[in-house]
Order: structure tokens, then sequence, then C-alpha cells
């Protein structure tokens, strides 16, 4: 035991003493960051300055269209074709054409643009001009500013799960983040730690230190004490990334203002009130994703997540050890590699089938098969899984890494001492029965 | 006393048996030859020991207790095919490798300095692996094997690699061990370090052990009855005096290599006396290349 502990160590501090360890553990966070801020940040800067041209014949708009930091409104006189005819010498972005009769009957707005204007610009200017327009109808009505202001009634349903049985109807794009998000991590940290363990495999084995080392230990103490070591290499970095993430997004919140938690319950009508520019259906959206990703059991997920990453890593990683000892040299390790990585990329390939109704027969086995389960399992987790058939899978997990990790073992201690030859399945079958 | 007894141990492999009912007996305090062609068994055999593997029949017996767990810490082993971990300073890893065999870490530390001191690595001992000269990484290798004061080493071809006077200084640190109490068992495809430094051999091929014992006996066993005389007048030469050649040294003096099969040397002694004037007489041993050769050659023949 002891010794397995020294091996722990070694394999431990070798790997996080490593340069590619300290660029690994700044760069995750920062493409996590990336992924979800670059998508907003591109959306933002191609609204940046645009100018709108507005030929109001109304007379009523003019100057009354809320601008916004990104977006300007210029207003003109004159006939639709002069201004269309001096539109190509600017750089305007379209021309926002609201005829006389929009007021009467609101249609024939019309926007003139060179190229495609984006949907989200389109959406507010329809949504500013109708707000406009109702504020004038009601206006015309006859209807005063006081009456007008206790017609402003907000009526926010909010959803909350009540318990677990009942079925919780929430949004589901939260889970869906929380799913696809979990298991291509569940798949990351295997490929990659897994291979870790299969090339410390194949670099002793190469280094012609192994025969020093099972000396001194049995290849099972080795072998477990690598994959140990590298597990905790893996935890270590896991830990390292969600704190660096929750420091970043602390950093985001503080510099930019807490943009969420406008949107929480306790805040949401305040929010409505205060920003009237904000589409009230869009704030209700953005509190519902809120609310969902609230009412998720993280600390739930969490725990599961944990032990399909350590019972799939070392699963996985007892079969990459395996492989590692029958080969002599990393090119060799290919197909072995592929068929090995194939069932968790068949999920991947399966995710989406598999979301979409996460309790179908396919979804079943797979979150049943040990060598998919780790991925399918997270993919549905946030969705709901019967504890029942969760523990079945787990069951079924654990028991296959300890069969797995017995074979792997026979053919490690014989594979490491094979120089120079290429075993074939056959012979390797055989080593299972040597002493 | 013997520290190794191996009963009957066989060894099979999916295609072939490496070891046959080996029967070899180590005698404690010795400096051990195991010798055989490429091929015999020996690295089989030498496994067990190191109990990397399992003899797959009989028995093997450390002092007189079965081979165990517990004597791993009393064995030293120095494989053929050898290394380190390339990226790892070499103070770190002989303390590694020195903690594996159970020393602790304030055990390992004084005696890893003292062996890289001795070894002239002082200065390298915070240099990672790859930057050392493959002599140096030997001498590691070496270190490795004895730091923690084994009483069985097992030395597998431990020369190979070294520049003369590092050879040296290993074969120092060899006879050292043997001072010290510990058995060295050597296996060698150099025959002259086989008689420089061993006591006993044991010579395996195609996985049975076809010779064995100490090197004085087994050099008795296969003399031939050649001799060298040098001196001045006539060989009588009668049926069971060949002369096998003649060399002359001056006008007077020749030098003579003569096989006398069946006859004591002093009776030898007595016979040339009779024609001779005798300035030297020496009975020529075999050599164990040339045991080693003829054994392995007469086993393959048959």
């Amino acid at each position: 035991m002891n010794k397995i502990w020294l091996i722990v160590q070694r394999e431990f501090l070798t790997r996080v003493r490593k340069k590619s360890f300290l660029v690994m553990t700044m760069l995750g966070p920062f493409l996590f960051a990336a992924g979800m801020i670059v998508p907003i940040w591109v959306g933002s800067v191609s609204e940046e300055n645009k100018v709108i041209e507005v030929l109001d014949n109304t007379g009523y708009f003019q100057y009354k269209l809320p601008q916004t930091p990104g977006l300007k409104f210029a207003y003109f006189n004159g006939t639709l074709d002069q201004r269309i005819r001096n539109f190509v010498m600017t750089d305007h972005e379209a021309i926002l054409h609201i005829p006389a009769t929009a007021l009467d009957k609101p249609e024939g707005v019309m926007l003139y643009s060179e190229s495609q204007v984006s949907p989200q610009m389109r959406f507010y200017l329809e949504k500013i001009l109708s707000q406009q327009m109702s504020l004038e109808i009601i206006k015309r009505a006859g209807l005063d500013t006081v009456l007008l202001n206790s017609l402003n009634v907000n009526i926010a349903i909010q959803s909350k799960s009540i318990t677990n049985e009942w079925q919780e109807k929430k949004d589901e794009t939260a889970s869906l983040i929380v799913s696809l998000f979990s298991s291509v991590l569940i798949l990351f940290f295997i490929v990659l730690y897994g291979g870790q363990v299969m090339r410390g495999v194949i670099e002793e084995k190469s280094n012609r230190i192994i025969e020093v080392i099972i000396s001194s230990v049995k290849p099972f103490q080795l072998m477990m004490g690598k994959i140990a070591g590298i597990a905790l290499v893996s935890m270590l970095q896991f830990l390292l990334w969600i704190s660096i993430t929750l420091a970043i997004s602390y950093f985001v919140n503080q510099r930019y203002g807490a943009v969420f938690t406008l949107f929480s319950d306790e805040n949401i009508e305040y929010t409505l009130k205060n920003n009237p520019q904000l589409d009230m259906k869009e704030a209700m959206e953005i509190n519902e994703l809120v609310n969902a990703i609230e009412s998720i059991d993280f600390t739930y997920i969490l725990a599961v997540f944990i032990f399909y990453f350590i019972v799939g890593y070392l699963l996985y990683s007892a079969i990459f050890a395996a492989i590692g000892s029958v080969v002599d040299s990393e090119t060799d390790t290919q197909q072995f590699v592929f068929a090995l990585i194939a069932p968790l990329m068949f999920c991947m390939v399966m995710a989406n089938s598999i979301i979409s109704d996460p309790n179908s027969g396919l979804a079943y086995w797979l979150s049943i098969i040990p060598f998919t389960s780790p991925v399918t399992m997270m993919l549905r987790i946030p969705f709901g899984v019967p504890v029942s058939e969760l523990f079945l899978s787990m069951g079924v997990l654990v028991f296959s890494f300890i069969l797995f990790t017995y074979i792997a073992s026979k053919i490690y201690r014989v594979g490491i001492l094979m120089y120079g030859k290429k075993a074939s399945l056959g012979e390797v079958l055989k080593w299972l029965k040597y002493k | 006393m013997n520290i190794i007894t191996t009963i009957n141990i066989t060894k099979k492999y999916a295609s072939h048996r490496a070891l046959n009912k080996l029967n070899i007996s180590i005698p404690q305090n010795t400096i051990f030859g195991l010798l055989g062609p490429n091929g015999a068994g020996k690295t089989s055999f030498i496994r067990i020991l190191t109990q990397i593997i399992a003899p797959d029949e009989g028995e093997v017996l450390f002092h007189d207790q079965k081979l165990a767990p517990v004597h791993i810490s009393q064995t030293g082993y120095l494989p053929e095919e050898r290394g380190l971990y390339k990226k790892m300073k070499i103070g770190e890893q002989l303390i590694y490798l020195s903690r594996l065999k159970g020393l602790s870490l304030s055990e390992a530390k004084p005696k890893v300095n003292a062996w890289l001191e001795k070894m002239d690595l002082s200065q390298w001992a915070d240099k990672n692996v790859e930057d050392l000269s493959k002599g140096m990484q030997q001498k590691v290798q070496f270190i490795a094997a004895v730091i923690f004061e084994p009483s069985l080493v097992i030395l597998d071809e431990p020369f190979t690699g070294f520049d003369p006077i590092n050879a040296e200084l290993v074969k120092q640190e060899i006879l050292n061990l043997k001072k010290r109490g510990a058995t060295i068992i050597l296996s060698t495809h150099r025959m002259e370090s086989v008689e420089e430094l061993c006591d006993h051999i044991a010579l395996i091929h195609k996985s049975e052990k076809i010779l064995d014992g100490s090197i004085s006996a087994i050099k008795h066993e296969f003399k031939t009855g050649t001799y060298i005389i040098e001196g001045s007048g006539k060989i009588v030469v009668s049926d069971k005096i060949k002369i096998l050649s003649e060399e002359k040294l001056n006008e007077v003096k020749s030098r003579y290599r003569l096989r006398a099969e069946g006859i004591k040397s002093n009776d030898l002694l007595h016979m040339l006396m009779k024609g001779l004037e005798i300035d030297s007489f020496k009975e020529e041993e075999p050599s164990i290349g040339d045991i080693f050769i003829s054994k392995v050659k007469g086993m393959s023949h048959e």
C-alpha cells in the first residue's frame, strides 16, 4: 500500500510540474468562457454604430424612437426615391419608411437596405414602433395618462418544482446545456487522461525502466498507482478549471454589472419597470432560464458526474494501460484506441436523439452498457432518471471496472516485459492464463 | 549455506518451454556466474528470482524460506533491458527507486549522496537523466540496484556500455559487495569477467542446466591433460605422451605443448626429466569460454 502511494505521488508530481499542465489549466477556463462570450460579442460588434435613416411621413415619430449605443436614427424629409438614390453614398444601414397611413393602419412600414438586416434589429424596430404607435393610438382615443399607467399590469407566472413526485416542468434549455456540457467533459477527461495512462505505460516500457520497477513492486501496484496518480491530476485540473471559471465569471459580473440578477424572481418586476426598453416577453424568457438553472439540483448532478467521471475513467484507463503494455510505441496504438473510444463517440453522435427522448430504449441501454454509460448518463441525468435505473447503471459500471481491471492487469504484467514483438490477439488471450 | 535453492522449477510460455526442471543452488556470499547462450532461459530464471514472474512448477527457496514478497527488499536487480525515467532528476530518481525497495526518505537521502559521490556523479544530481551520457546512466542504474544494501544482487550484463575505467570501478564495487557479505549473481557473456570475478557458475542451455559448480572444480573436471613445458633436451614420446606443438626459443631451448592423458603430473614430470632439462612446467587450464563452447556445442550435436 505504501508503495502504491509512492507511485501515486511520483505520477502526480511529475505531471503537475509539467508546463503543459499549467497551460491546460489556464487555457481551459478561458476556452469555456470564450465559447460563451465570443458569440455574444460577435453579435454585439455587428450592431455597433449603425445608423438607420428614418423617413417619417406621419410626422409623429420624429425624434421619438429610442436609440441604443449601437443604433442611431437619422431623420429625413423628402421622398423615398430621393433618399434611396442618396442612400448608396452613405454608410447607413437601412432606410425605415413609415408611410402617412401607418397610424391608421399599421401596414406598409418598410425597411430598405443593401444587405440583409439582422433579425435582432428588425425585432427591435418592430418593438419600438409598436410601442410608440400604441401610445399614440391610446392617446388619440382620449384616455388619460394615469389610466394609461394603470393599464400596465404585469402578470409573471413563475415555475418552481414542488417535489420529485411531480414531473418537474421547467425550461429545457438549462438542462440541455448542463447535459451536453457534462457529457462532453466526461468524454474529454476519459480520452485525455486515459490516453495519459497509456502513454505513461509506453514510456516506462520504451525507457526500459519497467523491469527495475516491477522487481520492487507488483505490476498491479504499478498500474493502479499510475491510474490513481493520473486520476488525481485530472481532478486537480477539474477543480482548478471550476475555480478559475468561477473567478472569471465573478470578475465579469463585478465589472459588467449584475446582468443576471436583474432577471431573478426578486428583481424581475423592478427590472421591467425601470428598463422600459426591455421587452417584457424577452425579460420573462431570461427570467425563466435563470429560474430553470436555479431549479436544477446541481449537487445531485455534480455527485453523479463525479461518480461516472471517476469510475468511467478507472474502467477506461485500465484498458488504456493494457493497450500501452502490448505495444512498443505510440504509433502502434491507433487502431486499439479508436476501437476503445468508439463507444464514447457513438454516444456523442447519438446525443441528439438521447436528449430528445431521454427515456427511449436506446438511451436506456446506452446508459446501462458500461462503455457508454458515463457519457449517456450525463446526457440524461439533467432530464431526470429513475433512481433504480441509475443504481443499476452504477452497479454495472463498478462491476465492469473490477472485471476489466483484473483482465487488464493480467495482460499488462505480461505485456510490459515483451519487447520488440507485436502480440496477436490470440497470444494476448493466452497471457491471461500465465502465472 | 545456500541463499537460493531452486527445486525442479519449470516455466512454460505459449510457444516454448523457458525452463525445464531446473535445480540450481547458489551459495551465500559468492559471486555466482549464470552462463548460457542467448535464449537459454537465463532471463526467465532471473525474473523468477526477482518475483517478476512465478514458475509454473517447482519451488524457490530464499535461505530456507519459500520465496515470498518479503524477499523483494533483499534483492537488487540490474536488468539487461534497463533504463531510467528520462525527464526525472537522477537524485530524485534514486531516492524514488530506493524508497520503492523499502528505504525511508531519511534513510535514502544520505545513501544517494554517498553513492553519487562514490561513482563520481555528485555534480549531476540535479540533472535530468536525458542530459547524462550513457555511461553515467549505467552507473546510476547500478547504484539503483545496490543502494538499499540487498543480500542478493542480480546483475545482468553489468559491464556493457562502460569504458575500461568505469568497468573497473563497477568491478571493484561488485567485489566490495561480496566483502560486505552480499551474494552476487552475474549473468554475462564476457568470459573474462567470469574468470576474474566468479566463484561458482551454472551453465544453462536449452532450458536445462548442463553444468554447475565452483570454478576450480569445473576447471579440474575439464582438464585435458595438456601441459606447457620449456626446457632443453629431448622428450621421450610414448603412446601416452603426444607433442601437440613445438616452438624453438633459441638454439637449445624449446617450448612444448603436449598432452598426457591418464598420467598424474608428478609422474609426467618424472618421465620428462629423463631426457629434458626443465625450465618451466605448467598444466594448461581450460578457460571457462572453452568449457562453455565445448559443452554447448557438444549438446547441440547430440
